[in-house]
């Protein structure tokens, strides 16, 4: 009964919608972050486009501007450009740097994460409000906010589709792409350009827990029972969506903090693909 | 032979860091071209500079471009790597450890890749594409297992797949970088076969990268030996002589003819 209640609240659908968005393009581009092997790619673009907003509330604070529990305009601008700054950096680091993709990835992470907290440790401002401010909050995502994610959705959603090949060829083989002709470093920035444009906006409404948990759960999930891209790519957006909708449920009935109980559904799906993949294959598999 | 592609006094090297110096030779449209080195005596950067990868520090990378090959050169000529990336497509077999096995893809897909160059931004593969890469599969004998999963292809496969991949391309220049290492003495003779058969019944132009002198002995026309920084280039039976190699390499070393094929022995 309770579940049913649920949707007849305007605040829980746009909940469902908003996350549902954010559960979709983070599943889709989950996929191409697990198959490189740089998962930690949105844990550090996550806390990169906080900072952003943790510039911008110092910012605010120093200019004396009230914001009233809401973030300063300069927020989402400054999250944008440092995050899609990280994305590049981490797009262009090839092999024959001297340090390893990875290790530049945990340094914007422990940089941007510590940076971050001491920013808001030297704002003027309200400081409960903060990590709220920082790490979003999928209840409160309003209609405009909604319309916002659906234009990124078409966007991101849109580039994907016409570059589909170009950017799976690269990911895969980028010395052959370039043998061919295609500009391996450009289509690797364009694919680096979309996450990270992803995560600066998605982070301000679904949080940074939600955000990583959907670049990374679904994917694997999905790798475990695909044995095709475009199956896999399937597979974790479905994933993505029904964990969204689980989470979403059981937070409301159950009483729960929204974030974790999706990050639960997401990993309770991904165990249910490891126990499946572990069977025996049917005949005619 | 007319010269394909020509190394114009190039130094190459990462950043401050150089690796060969004032690098001057040619390869020969339908030549089979042997590069042999040990690790780290320069091989895979010649080889990235050969694809366009990596730019030279000094000098050039010239490809000869057919007359309306290229839409940067329609009429044709010697055209620098570096300033239009592809206008000699190559196909490129790498190492087949440096692909990821985790990638959902069946020897197929890998194969279709080759056409992705050529498809042009936007589209998708027609039915000339598919075409191509079932003849590919079909040249390296793999048509078979084009639905098994790359990751699960022994090594062997894996490299016939690829090698089909650079044939889909129709790159006429392919370059292959260790093709036969780690495999048994079968798969060897295998894809030495393969590749000889693509150099004289298609005219292809090989590149071939190792570092076992005795693979090149009785396959390629000329070579390249890069030993400690030195380099000599030139035909097999001129540089494969015990007075040679004992001036590159430092050590005794004996050429021996068994049953019409030469073996190089330390």
């Amino acid at each position: 009964m309770k579940l049913l209640e649920m949707f007849q609240q305007d605040f829980m659908l746009r909940t469902l919608a908003g996350t549902g968005i954010v559960a979709a393009l983070g599943a889709y581009l989950g996929v191409f972050i697990v198959l490189r092997r740089a998962v930690f790619v949105g844990a550090a673009l996550a806390q990169v486009s906080s900072l952003g907003v943790a510039l911008a509330l110092f910012v605010a604070g120093w200019l004396g501007t009230r914001t009233h529990g809401q973030l300063p305009w300069l927020a989402q601008p400054l999250a944008l450009v440092l995050t899609v700054g990280a994305a590049m950096l981490f797009a262009t680091q090839t092999r024959e740097r001297r340090l390893p993709r990875e290790t530049v990835i945990g340094v914007a992470y422990a940089a941007a994460s510590a940076l971050a907290i001491l920013v808001v440790a030297v704002s003027a401002g309200a400081e409960a409000e903060v990590m709220n401010l920082l790490f979003g909050n999928v209840l409160t995502i309003s209609g405009t906010g909604i319309v916002g994610l659906g234009l990124l959705a078409v966007l991101v959603g849109g580039t994907h589709i016409a570059c589909f090949k170009e950017l799976l060829f690269v990911s895969f083989d980028p010395d052959m792409a370039q043998a061919l002709g295609l500009r391996a470093r450009w289509w690797n920035a364009l694919l680096f350009l979309t996450i990270g444009v992803t995560v600066a906006f998605t982070i301000r409404v679904a949080g940074a827990l939600v955000v990583f948990n959907f670049l990374v759960v679904p994917a694997a999930t999905a790798l475990l029972l695909g044995r095709s891209v475009r199956t896999v790519l399937a597979l974790a957006v479905t994933a993505g969506l029904v964990a969204c909708l689980a989470g979403v449920s059981l937070s409301y009935v159950a009483d729960l903090p929204t974030g974790p109980a999706i990050v639960a559904a997401s990993v309770l799906l991904l165990l249910g693909a490891a126990g499946v993949s572990l069977l025996p294959p049917c005949r005619g598999r | 032979m007319t010269d394909l592609i020509c190394f114009d006094n190039v130094t190459l090297g990462y950043r401050r860091r150089v690796v060969l110096r004032e690098l001057r030779f040619t390869i020969r449209a339908g030549e089979f071209f042997g590069i042999v080195g040990a690790n780290g005596s320069g091989k895979t950067t010649i080889l990235r500079a050969l694809l366009g990868i990596l730019r030279p520090l000094h000098g050039h990378v010239l490809v000869q471009v057919a007359p309306g090959a290229h839409d940067a050169l329609p009429e044709g000529g010697w055209c620098d790597l570096s300033a239009t990336p592809g206008a000699l497509p190559f196909g490129y077999v790498p190492q087949r450890g440096f692909l990821d096995e985790i990638f959902p893809l069946t020897a197929r897909d890998v194969v279709t890749m080759g056409r992705y160059g050529a498809i042009g931004l936007f589209a998708r593969p027609g039915a000339r594409d598919r075409e191509l890469v079932e003849q590919a599969l079909a040249q390296v004998g793999m048509i078979d297992r084009a639905e098994l999963q790359f990751g699960d292809l022994s090594g062997g496969q894996k490299q016939r797949a690829l090698i089909a991949r650079a044939l889909a391309s129709e790159a006429r220049v392919l370059v292959l970088d260790e093709p036969t290492d780690g495999m048994d003495l079968e798969g060897q003779q295998g894809i030495m076969d393969l590749i000889a058969r693509l150099q004289t019944e298609m005219g292809v132009t090989i590149v071939y990268v190792t570092h076992r002198l005795n693979e090149l002995g009785n396959a390629a026309q000329r070579l390249l030996l890069l030993h400690e920084g030195t380099v000599r280039i030139g035909p097999v039976e001129e540089l494969l002589t015990s007075a040679v190699l004992e001036q590159v390499y430092g050590v005794p070393v004996r050429v021996e003819t068994f049953d019409g094929k030469r073996v190089v022995l330390t």
